[in-house]
């Protein structure tokens, strides 16, 4: 009966066999209680205790056994494997223990840009030191960063292949290489130097060539020049009663455009001129306007054709551009 | 007595060259070959094109030497012609870019030539196994920047392979310095997941 016992060993009684003086004793049951069995398995027993305790089960069964479960079970726990926690895990705690306000500040988590741009040089030195003191921290955004690094370690090792040894060869063989010099130089010319040259590329080299340029010039001109004769030989029409017709017409397009026109600074005395340019023409004999017109209309063909010639050429761009 | 290219710059090389010296342009063809190739054959992954359009790019770029400002970078330039070409170019054809090892397609006028990712990358210096590793992790890096969008490559090779800065890719790619960035920083994320997809 002494022997039997529950099966929680705090609450057996009845044991005989133990000093009723020592500490770890259970006064009642006089066998060692649970704290020193759970102390004595895991060896936190002081040594002196120890001594009597391992006395104390030489002689006793009941906590001979005891002790035996309980050394079985330390031993148990003490195999069992070390489970890690999340890196992050341990930043939320020392985020929450830290006191001060910089501390926990520095613990917010580095952007993945920002932990790029340092690893690439490209913070400035304040800012790349405040992510080096955080990362001596936080062993999130250090993991991070060696993900990056590594990354940017193998971009940093890729190898750059060269083409095969004819490359150069073939390149030079389809380069015109005075061609290319002839048109840089062209190019390069200062811009009145290419508006002589434009120009005199012009001018005929040949005596056909002058009747040529010269029979194209008066060509578009001869139209215009035959309604001015026909014009200036009626004497039912002047240059005055056109100017009315066409004054009257404009106002009859609407009130606003007259009014508009005759607002306008000057207009006024712009079209007294205008009302005067017939008189002054009227003055000068038919033959003399025959030559002034032939002249101007010689100018507007050469200006059209020069023109034209020049929409039709390429436009030398001075700005670098990607051809 | 004949002049060191080697030793002018690239603004003096071009200047020669403009003025009808053959060396030089010898000289700019052996200084930027390398990048320029290894860029196109990178974005094209396939030895033969890229070596067609880098010959396209140098003489593009030499026919077109007298619109080039002397003030700007002659790399720059290059670059970005051979840029244009490339896009050009991988916009005609939907190519595969899943493997620069894969033989020349059939409309490429190539039979497999130009080099491969094996033969671009030999190390003697290395041990065989560091040097088997090192192809591994090179093949994989391929592979992955293979992957990514014409633009986000363009961008990682001319800053982390060229070493370029934000300005210049800007320039070379006609985008704002922005876009660089948001390039960068998509293709980084998208080639960090398609290695970690590899190595998971």
């Amino acid at each position: 009966m002494s022997e039997q016992r529950n099966s929680n060993p705090e609450l057996f009684v009845g044991k005989t066999d133990s000093n009723p003086t020592e500490p770890f004793m259970d006064p009642l049951s006089h066998h060692l209680d649970t704290h020193a069995l759970q102390a004595l398995a895991s060896g936190e027993l002081p040594p002196q205790e120890a001594m009597d305790a391992h006395a104390h089960l030489d002689g006793c069964s009941l906590c001979r056994e005891d002790f035996t479960s309980w050394k079985l079970l330390v031993k148990n726990l003490e195999s069992l494997p070390e489970l890690g926690t999340r890196a992050a895990f341990e930043d939320a705690i020392l985020a929450r223990v830290l006191p001060s306000t910089p501390a926990k500040a520095a613990l917010r988590h580095l952007t993945s840009q920002g932990i790029q741009r340092h690893l690439m040089g490209e913070l400035d030195p304040e800012q790349s030191a405040g992510v080096l003191v955080h990362l001596a921290q936080c062993t999130a955004c250090r993991k991070e960063a060696s993900v990056w690094h590594g990354l940017f370690a193998k971009l940093g090792t890729l190898p750059s292949p060269l083409p095969s040894l004819g490359f150069e060869d073939a390149v030079m063989a389809r380069v015109p290489v005075e061609a290319i010099a002839r048109v840089v130089a062209a190019e390069r010319r200062p811009w009145h130097q290419r508006v002589q040259e434009r120009v005199a590329g012009w001018v005929p080299r040949t005596r056909r060539g002058w009747v040529l340029w010269g029979g194209a010039s008066v060509l578009p001109a001869t139209g215009p020049i035959l309604a001015l004769v026909l014009f200036l030989t009626n004497p039912a029409l002047t240059l005055r009663d056109i100017l009315v017709f066409t004054q009257w017409q404009l106002l009859r397009m609407g009130e606003g455009l007259g009014a508009l026109w005759l607002k306008i600074p000057g207009s006024v005395a712009i079209t007294r001129i205008l009302e005067g340019v017939p008189q002054v023409l009227q003055r000068i004999p038919p033959e003399g306007l025959l030559l002034a017109f032939v002249l101007s209309s010689l100018v507007i063909a050469a200006s059209a054709l020069i023109l034209i010639r020049s929409l039709l050429l390429p436009i030398s761009h001075r700005r670098s551009h990607a051809p | 007595m004949p002049l060191d290219l080697a030793q002018l710059e690239d603004r003096e090389v071009v200047a020669l060259a403009c003025q009808g010296h053959e060396q030089a342009f010898r000289a700019l063809v052996q200084r930027y070959q390398r990048p320029v190739f290894s860029l196109i054959v990178r974005m094209v992954r396939d030895g033969g094109t890229a070596e067609d359009l880098a010959q396209e790019t140098f003489v593009k770029a030499f026919r077109a030497l007298g619109s080039f400002d002397p003030r700007d970078r002659f790399s720059n330039w290059l670059f970005k012609i051979a840029n244009n070409l490339t896009i050009d170019h991988l916009r005609k054809r939907r190519i595969s870019t899943l493997s620069l090892d894969a033989p020349s397609g059939p409309g490429d006028g190539q039979e497999g030539g130009g080099p491969t990712l094996s033969q671009i990358l030999p190390d003697p210096g290395e041990s065989p196994a560091a040097h088997v590793e090192h192809l591994e992790l090179g093949g994989q890096l391929e592979i992955a920047i293979g992957q990514l969008r014409p633009e986000y490559r363009t961008a990682i090779l001319l800053r982390h392979v060229e070493g370029y800065a934000y300005e210049e890719i800007a320039d070379i790619m006609e985008v704002p310095i922005g876009t660089v960035k948001t390039y960068l920083h998509r293709g980084r994320s998208e080639l960090r997941d398609l290695l970690e997809g590899v190595h998971a």
